[in-house]
């Protein structure tokens, strides 16, 4: 064995003591200190010297209870390190000749203890009491009267605090979202623990106790499934919400204070919030009722029956206040996820008999039968009309089924309805990104977003939501300083609004930048050559050229906009789900894109029209306007084909039975109906030879055999029992192109 | 050189924590101030000026306090630089790992200016000897 390298680090370090005054032990000659302890123990590991492994580690807790001030003594403690290293050199000398050290360490390790204080205790223990005082110190805080008493201490740093306090949180929120996706990730729990940390240390300055000991708890919370202590499960996530609300409004109430307003009260529960977040913290407590967290997890084949019984076992022989799914994750039995989700499996089984969770196939199937079931009604409903002579009480009872099924059709619709959002939600994260990209500031606002919409509804707005909103964000909003020069603020706002009308649900985003510019919009269209002319163009009219492919009145290109194609995407989804763009806009003062949408996919309102033989259904929402054209309304021109002049305007002419290969009833445009319909290609006139009436149909597909038949989008049974085949516009109008 | 001559360099990502400190630092007497947002920004800082004294918070996004703290002491012109380093509680192995580093002392939020000039004087008392 070699001891030479052990030598000179002991020897070293001896030297170095020497020289030093033992009031000089401060912290960077005991970091130094700790360094050189630590080569040694590297040293001494290798060559197996174990007693002074043993010193090493003695020294070192003196040394840390120096640096941790658990140890005022500095000459006492620089007294023993002395002893210490001493010992050390003796030993290492020993080895070297014997290969063994006869003596013992014991004295020298007591004369350590006596310092420091027996091991186990200390500095693991301190903060213990710190922790129960908060629990008494917040139950008195909380107390009505207490409410007001909020002293503010230095003015403009409680104003500070407001502001970036407020921004600060807004962030926790956005994190916990992209948490609550992805839970394992640390990145996601440090970004929440971060700002939750620099509240609290702001708030001991300012004396905010409250604010103090709440942001405490949720940083505490945060720091132990950071390190994996904890799974983040959905309660977590609740509870931070929660806290991040009642954070807000405490420094809400401070700035009513500030402001010298009497504050409204948060009607908050704090020490209730606070035992919600030490409940969690301390992990599981649902051990009780149903069936056993253990149990759950061997049904789920996670660990095995053999190894829960034993882990049990263990738990019985040495009891601690662990609870069982903290004990597995801990010896790595099972993942915090795998815990986390048996426990949540274990609390759906054992309490709530308010809500029950429902397959969507089975939730699809039973609006489609309810939606057959409307139809058999209105089936009925004609046949009565047909009848001759009619039955009072059957009328009677009839109408009262009338009655219970569009309950039934109402309520069934309403089981796959789920709040707007999240959707809002990820949007306003995504405006916060593209607004720093675009080196903007923006504040978002959300706007009824409990407004609830058809869960097949939702991912299909999405995409084109979030193309408006980078509109807005990319060419809506001002840069700050443009906006300053403008006297607006500084930061822009985003209002993301949803509501209900007329069976649709409508989606503003509205931002207050600087509105569309007509005359730009005239000019591009006219270079492009999609008007010729701005004469007896309705602003409406003009608004919507920006939705044209190739119109872009970017100025220049970004990465998300400014290339031409984006608006008329969004022109072409928002109308593939059978909804509508308005736009309203005032130069300077913002731009408002409304859509609307129907609340579901599964059923639309159409217009039944008869070619030949057959009935087809046009949606409702595409049909600008049905006329008999006057004779000499209709051109034919060789080259241009057929036109119709309708609403001020030539539009091509398709003949409906020319499409299908029917035979009309009518041949000329002008003892036919023209249905005027709006498509992303433009207006058309769709010939047809007559307009049975308006409906509400449920959509069913055609088939895997007809599904991709152009200019058909599905069939429906219609009243009278007759199948119809619902029309594509667009797929019909591009058939028609290319004839 | 006097004490209350040095030039100190705040580091938070919090502005109203720089503030906190500044005015501390103010009250008793510091008034050659400059601040960082984060490491990153300090280290800029430092290599554009002579700083006297770093007060760096711990927790801190894109570069925490420690790596600040590493990365100056590895910078052979920058490795003098005095180091208080400010943790919101005496966690023992965030200040030990500190220590080791070549942390010049810490201080625990919150805190007086009192203690802020002593943990400052004690540090300029080291190095002076």
């Amino acid at each position: 064995m070699n001891y030479q390298k052990l030598v000179k680090l002991l020897n070293d370090l001896a030297q170095e003591f020497l020289v030093m005054e033992s009031s000089e032990l401060g912290i960077p000659t005991a970091g130094k200190f700790l360094n050189r302890l630590e080569e040694i123990l590297a040293e001494a590991k290798e060559l197996k010297v174990d007693p002074v492994r043993g010193c090493v580690s003695a020294l070192s807790r003196i040394l840390e209870g120096t640096i941790m001030e658990t140890i005022q003594d500095k000459a006492e403690a620089a007294n023993v390190l002395e002893n210490g290293i001493h010992l050390m050199q003796n030993i290492v000398d020993s080895y070297k000749n014997t290969g063994r050290y006869d003596g013992s360490i014991q004295e020298f390790i007591d004369m350590g203890i006596s310092l420091v204080g027996p091991v186990q205790s200390g500095a693991a223990e301190a903060p213990l009491p710190e922790e129960v005082d908060e629990t008494r110190a917040e139950t008195q805080a909380s107390e009505p009267q207490g409410e007001k008493k909020i002293e503010i201490q230095d003015e403009s740093l409680t104003r500070d605090f407001i502001t970036e306090g407020l921004e600060y949180i807004e962030e926790i929120e956005i994190n916990i979202l992209n948490l609550e996706n992805d839970p394992e990730n640390k990145d996601y729990i440090n970004a929440i623990f971060r700002p939750f940390h620099s509240i609290k240390g702001v708030a001991s300055f300012l004396n905010l106790e409250k604010i103090r000991s709440l942001s405490h708890n949720l940083e505490s919370l945060l720091d132990r499934a950071r390190n994996g202590e904890i799974s983040v499960s959905s309660p977590m996530i609740d509870v931070v919400l929660d806290g991040a609300d009642a954070l807000k409004s405490m420094i809400g109430q401070l700035r009513d204070l500030l402001e010298g307003k009497t504050p409204t009260p948060t009607g908050l529960d704090i020490p209730a919030l606070t035992a919600r977040i030490k409940k969690i913290e301390e992990g599981f407590d649902v051990e009780a009722g149903g069936k056993k967290i253990g149990e759950i997890l061997v049904d789920d084949g996670i660990i095995s029956e053999e190894k829960l019984n034993q882990v049990l076992r263990e738990k019985e022989e040495s009891p601690s206040a662990r609870k069982l799914g903290e004990t597995l994750i801990e010896e790595k039995i099972a993942k915090p996820k795998q815990v986390s989700q048996a426990l949540r499996k274990q609390m759906d089984r054992m309490a709530d008999m308010t809500t029950i969770r429902v397959d969507t196939v089975k939730l699809d199937d039973l609006i489609d039968m309810v939606g057959e079931l409307v139809i058999t009604q209105s089936m009925i409903s004609q046949d009565l009309k047909n009848q001759e002579h009619t039955d009072k009480r059957l009328t009677r009872d009839i109408s009262q089924f009338f009655r219970i099924t569009s309950a039934l059709q109402r309520i069934s619709t309403s089981l796959r309805m789920i709040p707007i959002k999240q959707t809002f939600q990820r949007m306003s994260r995504l405006v916060r990104d593209l607004a720093k990209n675009a080196g903007k500031h923006v504040s978002v606002e959300l706007v009824g977003e409990d407004t609830e919409v058809d869960r097949n509804m939702i991912d299909e707005i999405y995409n084109p939501l979030v193309h408006m909103v980078r509109n807005s964000v990319d060419h809506g909003l001002e840069m700050p300083d443009e906006r300053i020069r403008a006297g607006k603020p500084e930061r822009g706002l985003i209002t993301l609004k949803a509501y209900h009308r007329g069976g649709n649900i409508v989606i503003e985003i509205t931002d207050d930048g600087r509105g569309l510019d007509r005359r730009k919009i005239l000019d591009k269209a006219l270079k492009a050559g999609f008007v010729q002319s701005d004469e007896g163009l309705s602003e409406q009219e003009i608004y919507k050229m920006i939705f044209m492919p190739g119109l872009s009145t970017a100025g220049k290109v970004t990465d998300v906009s400014g290339r031409g194609v984006g608006m008329d995407v969004v022109r072409r989804a928002v109308e593939k789900l059978r909804g509508k763009i308005e736009i309203e806009s005032a130069v300077g003062e913002g731009t408002t894109f409304i859509t609307r949408f129907p609340l579901t996919l599964a059923i639309i309102d159409g217009m039944i029209v008869k070619a030949g033989p057959e009935h087809y259904i046009l949606p409702t929402t595409s049909i600008l306007q049905a006329l008999r054209p006057p004779r000499d309304a209709y051109n034919n021109v060789v080259g241009k084909g057929e036109t119709i002049n309708a609403m001020g305007r030539l539009m091509p002419l398709i003949r409906l039975y020319d499409m299908f290969s029917l035979e009309p009833e009518f041949k000329n445009p002008w003892e036919a109906i023209v249905v005027v319909v709006d498509s992303e290609r433009g207006a058309r006139c769709l010939m047809v030879d007559k307009i049975i009436g308006k409906t509400e149909v449920v959509v069913k597909s055609l088939g895997e055999g007809l599904k991709n038949i152009k200019g058909l989008a599905g069939g429906a049974i219609l009243g009278n029992g007759r199948v119809g085949l619902i029309i594509d516009t667009e797929g019909l109008f591009e058939m028609a192109d290319q004839h | 050189m006097n004490e209350k001559n040095i030039k100190v360099l705040i580091v938070d990502d919090f502005a109203t924590m720089r503030k906190v400190i500044r005015n501390l630092l103010k009250q008793v007497g510091y008034e050659d101030i400059v601040e960082a947002e984060d490491g990153v920004m300090a280290l800029k800082a430092l290599k554009a000026q002579k700083i006297d004294m770093i007060v760096s918070d711990w927790n801190m996004p894109n570069m925490s306090g420690l790596e600040l703290l590493k990365a100056v002491r590895s910078d052979p012109d920058l490795a003098e630089t005095p180091f208080l380093m400010v943790t919101a509680e005496a966690l023992q192995d965030n200040v030990v790992a500190a220590v080791k580093a070549g942390v010049n002392n810490y201080i625990v939020k919150p805190f007086t200016a009192e203690v802020l000039n002593e943990k400052i004087k004690k540090i300029m008392d080291g190095i002076n000897k």
